[in-house]
């Protein structure tokens, strides 16, 4: 898989504020794989996930690059049927709205959301289908109702996983981790994940990862060897880290 | 007269007994007389009687010639029926004068629709409907209207709730009318209640004007007003107003409007008058757009600008009808569906 996702010379600007400054990076890893992103917070890498999708708000220049194909300008559903996924860390709560209402109507025919049958045991997620949209759910059902809801997208070759392991207890994050996994694997479609504390990365194949660090990549390598440096030395120091070096 | 197909095609039997029809100005002409629920033609002598009987006070109307029901609900008794107003004849002002009552301890539930035919241009419905809910009664009026594009409505509802009766008003108004005045009045006595609901679609062009007057003269009692309106590109007032009164009065007003272009105008009056310290009435609005978070997110589940927003104002429906009947809430989800949520 080559080039699969990368931004060139990106530049977001956010209510007049730039937040991310001419970044290049190749962020392609193969089918299956994550890549991760490490940062401080309000380094950027919300910011990038959400300039990506095309949210609003977010000012761009420079070029988002899916499989080739110049994301800039598609308004957000498009970009998710050319194959581009993200999965929120705080979703918006949608009163009167009912996820599996909203799944049926996204799939359009019931015995396809049958299919789904298998993703809703593993994401012990029956219990929260009828109800409101994130709505009273606790930290764990969030990150799974967010599962959920991508699974059910067709064709996605690049998943954008905003801190999924964010606020939830372990038996939720071994289930998260698990589930993004194969995931990947069933959608033959690689992951970029954004992770505070690493801790998830015991349950998925990362092969690649990466600091930002004031709106920049400040190191790239393999993420178990920069999430200990990152606990050892803090993100300051990756700044003048030998991976940028050379 | 309406024609059949054209009846048929415009409102929904929901399956209740009896089945109350109030055509132009042309009298009711079927009256029922069971031990729980009395239906009479208004100009039937015996209305007359019942009222001077009982001594009850209704608002006058200085018409020659008018249509209208009687329903009574009978001490301790259930009942249920629906009602429909019918104008066939262009340019008609139907005129109506209805009496409800619900005698103590009963519990009546009312489903009531007005149409009229889709040949009918500028009608107007103009009615005059006294309420009176006895001692620990229970009356649950329920309306959901079908008027034309070009019809004029006009009601004046006053209610009256005896110690410990109940008093829910469930009003929806979905399709295209020209225009609706609906103000009812209410006043409720020691330890009774009541609860205003409304829920409209206002298309472009329409003038909506929906709220209420509770006045919560009693020791105990209670009355909220909920509003809720999305505003398609018309005009929507609403005025509601709280009296409280009486000891230990409680009464909450709330408005949620969703303005779904630049040509919807909201305007919330509520008011809010305590003539007893010691009385709580409180209230809450929100006037605005639809989310575009939430917009945001359903795109990111892959639904387009359009699709995502009649998701959302469907959710908005959806809450503003939990609480309502189960048939009210089939018959709105049922308008939806068809209608497309009208935009």
């Amino acid at each position: 898989m080559g080039d699969m996702f990368k931004v060139k010379n990106l530049s977001v600007t956010v209510d007049g504020q730039e937040i991310i400054t001419d970044l290049t990076q190749d962020f392609t890893v193969p089918v299956g794989k994550f890549f991760v992103l490490f940062g401080p917070n309000g380094c950027g890498k919300s910011t990038l996930f959400r300039a990506c999708m095309g949210f609003s708000k977010y000012e761009v220049s420079g070029d988002i690059l899916l499989d080739g194909k110049k994301m800039n300008g598609l308004k957000i559903d498009k970009r998710v049927k050319s194959g581009l996924a993200y999965m929120y860390q705080n979703p918006p709560s949608l009163k009167g709205v009912k996820f599996e209402d909203v799944a049926k109507e996204s799939i359009g025919d019931d015995l396809v959301w049958k299919e789904y049958s298998k993703d809703i045991d593993s994401l012990d997620a029956r219990k929260f289908l009828k109800r409101d949209i994130n709505v009273g759910l606790s930290g764990g059902e969030v990150k799974r109702s967010e599962l959920l809801s991508l699974a059910i997208l067709e064709d996605t070759k690049v998943f954008l996983f905003d801190e999924p392991d964010s606020g939830i207890d372990l038996d939720n994050l071994k289930k998260v981790g698990e589930y993004m996994g194969d995931l990947l694997k069933k959608k033959k479609a690689m992951g970029i994940i954004v992770t505070h504390s690493g801790d998830i990365l015991k349950y998925i194949d990362a092969v690649k990862g990466a600091v930002m660090y004031r709106g920049k990549i400040a190191c790239v390598g393999k993420p178990m060897e920069i999430l200990e440096c990152i606990k050892e030395k803090g993100y300051s120091k990756c700044v003048n880290c030998e991976e940028v070096k050379k | 007269m309406m024609n059949l197909e054209d009846f048929l095609n415009n409102y929904m039997n929901i399956g209740l007994n009896p089945y109350i029809v109030l055509n132009d100005n042309e009298p009711l002409l079927l009256e029922s007389d069971t031990d729980s629920l009395e239906v009479l033609s208004i100009s039937n002598p015996l209305v007359g009687k019942y009222i001077k009987e009982k001594k009850l006070v209704l608002q006058k109307n200085d018409w020659k010639k008018y249509t209208g029901y009687f329903i009574k609900c009978a001490k301790n008794s259930f009942g249920n029926a629906q009602t429909c107003f019918l104008t066939s004849e262009e340019g008609l002002e139907q005129r109506v004068q209805n009496i409800i009552v619900v005698e103590e301890g009963g519990h009546l539930e009312l489903f009531t629709g007005c149409l009229s035919g889709k040949h009918v241009k500028g009608n107007i419905h103009r009615s005059v409907t006294d309420i009176f809910v006895g001692e620990n009664a229970t009356l649950i009026f329920n309306m959901i209207h079908s008027w034309g594009s070009t019809s004029k409505v006009y009601p004046n509802v006053k209610v009256h709730v005896a110690k410990g009766g109940k008093y829910i008003s469930n009003y929806i108004v979905w399709e295209k009318v020209k225009e609706i005045i609906s103000n009812p009045t209410v006043e409720v006595d020691d330890g009774g209640q009541t609860i205003l609901n409304s829920l409209s679609y206002i298309h472009p062009k329409s003038n909506m004007d929906l709220g209420g007057n509770i006045k919560l003269l009693g020791k105990d009692s209670v009355g909220e007003i909920h509003s809720s309106a999305v505003n398609g590109g018309g005009d929507f007032v609403t005025n509601t107003i709280l009296e409280g009164v009486g000891d230990n009065s409680k009464g909450h007003i709330d408005c949620n409007a969703l303005l779904l272009n630049d040509g919807a105008k909201v305007t919330a009056i509520p008011q809010l008058f305590s003539k007893n310290s010691n009385t709580q009435l409180t209230h809450e609005a929100f006037l605005g757009k639809v989310s575009s978070e939430e917009i945001e997110y359903l795109q990111t589940k892959g639904f387009s600008h359009d699709d995502a927003e009649e998701i959302v104002v469907k959710g908005f429906v959806n809450k503003s009808i939990v609480g309502m009947p189960e048939k009210v809430q089939e018959r709105m989800l049922d308008i939806l569906e068809k209608a497309k949520l009208g935009f």
